[in-house]
């Protein structure tokens, strides 16, 4: 079943009197519980794609459904609300509110549901962290975690929501090896656990070995899929 | 606490440099502020009361016939309408439970004729002296010579009107039989001394809306000086209610004496423009050409008085009425206005601060001009914040646009901002308005006191007394959330611009 199907998807951007045709015609359907890599060289549009795919980007023209959504039309709030209920983020940077400690960071999403009380927030949040193995940072601030620790935190912030799909662009870019293998490790147990839709793209050729579909994108174009399994 | 209130409050700690420019902008705003407000409120709260104390009461009786009742300083230099019937007045007066005492007196346009150049107008007050010295508690001072003696005929002459009359008519006018001062001598005076023209005694004409009364010879009797607010009640020169009269062309107390006839009474009473009218009527088939003949001897000066004469027979233009105690104006007005009409009085009730007319704009414009200086504060206290909390803005692009990722809508960002602004302003601007309180008490506190003219009508009398209360102290936070919210409003719409979008390019 279809999580993600994008049809003749392209993204023009004005770059002074030229256009950069950074998406040209990419058709996808990524299926639901997949954890896919879009790999591919800088500039080759792999974060338009996922930008685009997040509902943080808009297409220039083409379809995209997400869960059964169409997301062309969308307002700004229904596109808020989409991503708040449906889609999880994890960034390069990891991007924590700096002075909300582990928890709070973790709990920030569903505060934003409106949909559960103090006491079942406190509850998911801590069963998420527990999750993502980070409990004694429980009270820390995200300057007093190390990058492994911090990418957990953003894991679980993605996660806590029980999204059906969770982007993250080169989520393993500013980690070491280690680190970036246990992060991947991390991921790839969540997906098999919680059929949740990973989509990361990567220059890690590591990567590679958790993912069960590789996507090659290149000037704009979907050049190659590669099953893994 | 929300999830907006817990972000603000830890931001401020987190951003300590920004925070210490916001919070001392506030700070010394709203310390500025309330400050202000405790003077502009002392101000007006001293003007008040001493205007009232010494020189109006709360309400005045005013002719019917009075077009405006700015009686005692319209701009126009008009001449106020008599009241010839304050005897049927006092009866009634005397009966209002609400009232704690009135005084009648007088008030005229007049001339001073200087024989040798122009003459100079200005207000005189016609009043029984020592009754009006102690109706309006003893608020004056003779600088010299002395008070007028109770049915002494003469003028007391304000420090302010002997200025004006040494620039524009060239004499310094001293009480009879007294040296000159040297050390009350203005400066420029001063330079003249050896050559100074000194009078004994003035000359008023007074002046209704045809120019046509009589001149007043007035002995001097001594020099004036009102204890508070001099330079805005100094205005007028005190002149005795019987010579007054005669130099308005009013039914004096004399004239009573002399039982003139009620026909009499009543064309005395009566303004130039209206006697004209009567002759019209009465003479209206006598040839052009033909002199008519009145007798102009009623007009003219009358002998002194040697007897105690019932002042009160005679015309005034006004009544003083002080009210009792914690007594609402508006309610008296009411009360007393159909007091009046009910009797027939012909006379109107006005409160003090219509009847002062120009003196009442100038603790206006002296309001207005404080609250400029703070607006002007707070202006610059808006441009500075709204530039730092725009830069901030721009500095949180990663995690405003992570917020906006992970599903957080526009309309949290605003409250972000909101929160953390209102936080900063609630904080640093408390501790302001909390100092200015403070500073405001102990500036009371300390009674100051001065004869400077210029800063006693600053601190609205002779005591600097700066007060906030309540009243004030709401207005206080009101202007600080105004400025807050003015200063936030840019800031928040650079925040809602932030994207997601944005979070990641910068990513």
């Amino acid at each position: 079943m279809s999580i993600v199907l994008l049809k003749d998807v392209r993204k023009d951007y004005p770059l002074g009197k030229t256009t950069v045709h950074a998406l040209q015609g990419v058709e996808l359907d990524i299926s639901t519980g997949s954890f896919i890599s879009i790999v591919g060289p800088s500039g080759s549009g792999k974060t338009t794609l996922l930008n685009i795919i997040g509902c943080v980007d808009q297409a220039t023209t083409g379809s995209i459904t997400i869960d059964d959504q169409d997301v062309s039309r969308m307002t700004d709030n229904q596109l808020t609300d989409l991503r708040l209920f449906k889609i999880g983020f994890i960034f390069q940077s990891f991007n924590l509110i700096p002075v909300l400690n582990v928890l709070e960071n973790v709990e920030f999403p569903l505060l934003l549901m409106k949909k559960y009380t103090s006491k079942e927030i406190r509850k998911k949040a801590e069963e998420m962290i527990e999750h993502v193995r980070i409990t004694e940072q429980i009270s820390q601030r995200p300057s007093e975690l190390s990058g492994g620790q911090r990418q957990r935190v953003a894991i679980a912030r993605a996660l806590v929501t029980s999204p059906r799909i969770v982007l993250a662009d080169e989520p393993t870019a500013n980690l070491d090896s280690e680190t970036g293998a246990q992060i991947l490790s991390l991921m790839k147990r969540i997906n098999e656990q919680n059929n949740v839709t990973f989509i990361f793209s990567t220059h890690d050729p590591d990567v590679l070995k958790y993912a069960n579909d590789v996507i090659k994108i290149r000037d704009g174009k979907v050049i190659e899929r590669i099953k893994c399994q | 606490m929300p999830v907006v209130f817990t972000i603000a409050w830890r931001n401020i700690f987190r951003h300590k440099g920004k925070t210490l420019i916001i919070g001392t902008i506030l700070f010394l705003g709203s310390l500025i502020m309330t400050i202000g407000n405790g003077i502009i409120s002392g101000l007006d709260k001293g003007l008040e009361n001493n205007i009232v104390k010494s020189f109006t009461g709360e309400i005045l009786l005013i002719s019917e016939e009075q077009l405006s009742d700015s009686i005692l300083l319209s701009s126009t230099g008009q001449t106020a309408e008599p009241i010839n019937n304050y005897l049927e007045i006092e009866k009634v007066l005397k009966g209002v439970s609400f009232i704690d005492s009135f005084l009648p007196g007088g008030i005229g346009y007049v001339w001073v004729l200087n024989e040798s150049g122009q003459p100079i107008d200005q207000y005189i007050l016609g009043i029984d002296f020592n009754k009006y010295y102690n109706f309006f508690d003893r608020s004056m001072e003779v600088l010299e010579g002395r008070f007028m003696e109770p049915g002494e005929k003469g003028v007391l002459v304000s420090t302010t009107m002997r200025k004006w009359l040494y620039d524009f008519c060239g004499y310094w006018p001293v009480p009879k039989g007294t040296e000159l001062v040297e050390e009350n001598l203005n400066d420029k005076a001063r330079l003249d001394k050896d050559n100074l023209d000194l009078r004994e005694e003035l000359v008023y004409m007074g002046l209704s809306r045809k120019n046509s009364t009589l001149d007043v010879l007035c002995e001097v009797k001594g020099i004036i000086r009102f204890k508070a607010l001099n330079s805005l009640l100094g205005f007028y020169s005190l002149v005795d209610i019987e010579s007054f009269r005669e130099c308005m062309g009013y039914f004096t107390a004399q004239d009573a004496e002399s039982n003139i006839s009620n026909e009499y009474h009543n064309l005395l009473s009566l303004e130039d423009e209206k006697i004209s009218n009567i002759f019209d009527e009465q003479l209206s088939e006598i040839d052009n050409n033909e002199t008519i003949n009145f007798d102009q001897s009623l007009f003219k000066r009358k002998e002194k008085v040697k007897k105690t004469l019932d002042l009160d027979a005679g015309v005034y233009n006004m009544v003083y009425i002080k009210l009792k105690p914690d007594q609402d104006i508006k309610d008296a007005l009411n009360k007393l206005n159909i007091l009046l009409k009910d009797n027939n009085l012909a006379v109107r009730a006005v409160p003090w601060n219509k009847a002062v007319g120009m003196l009442g704009q100038i603790a206006m414009i002296m309001k207005g001009a404080l609250f400029l200086f703070v607006a002007f504060i707070f202006f610059v206290a808006v441009i500075i914040i709204m530039n730092t909390l725009s830069m901030a803005a721009m500095e949180r692009v990663s995690e405003i646009g992570m917020m906006r990722a992970v599903g957080a809508g526009k309309w949290f960002v605003s409250r972000m901002f909101l929160a953390e602004t209102f936080v900063q302003s609630a904080t640093f601007g408390g501790l302001g308005i909390f100092v200015g309180i403070v500073v405001i008490n102990i500036l009371a506190s300390l009674k100051l006191t001065t004869k400077n003219e210029i800063l006693q009508i600053f601190y609205g009398g002779d005591i600097f007394h700066p007060v906030l209360d309540s009243g004030d102290i709401f207005l206080c936070i009101i202007q600080l959330a105004f400025v807050t919210f003015i200063a936030v409003i840019y800031p928040i719409i650079v925040a809602r611009r932030i994207s997601a979008l944005d979070a990641i390019a910068r990513d």
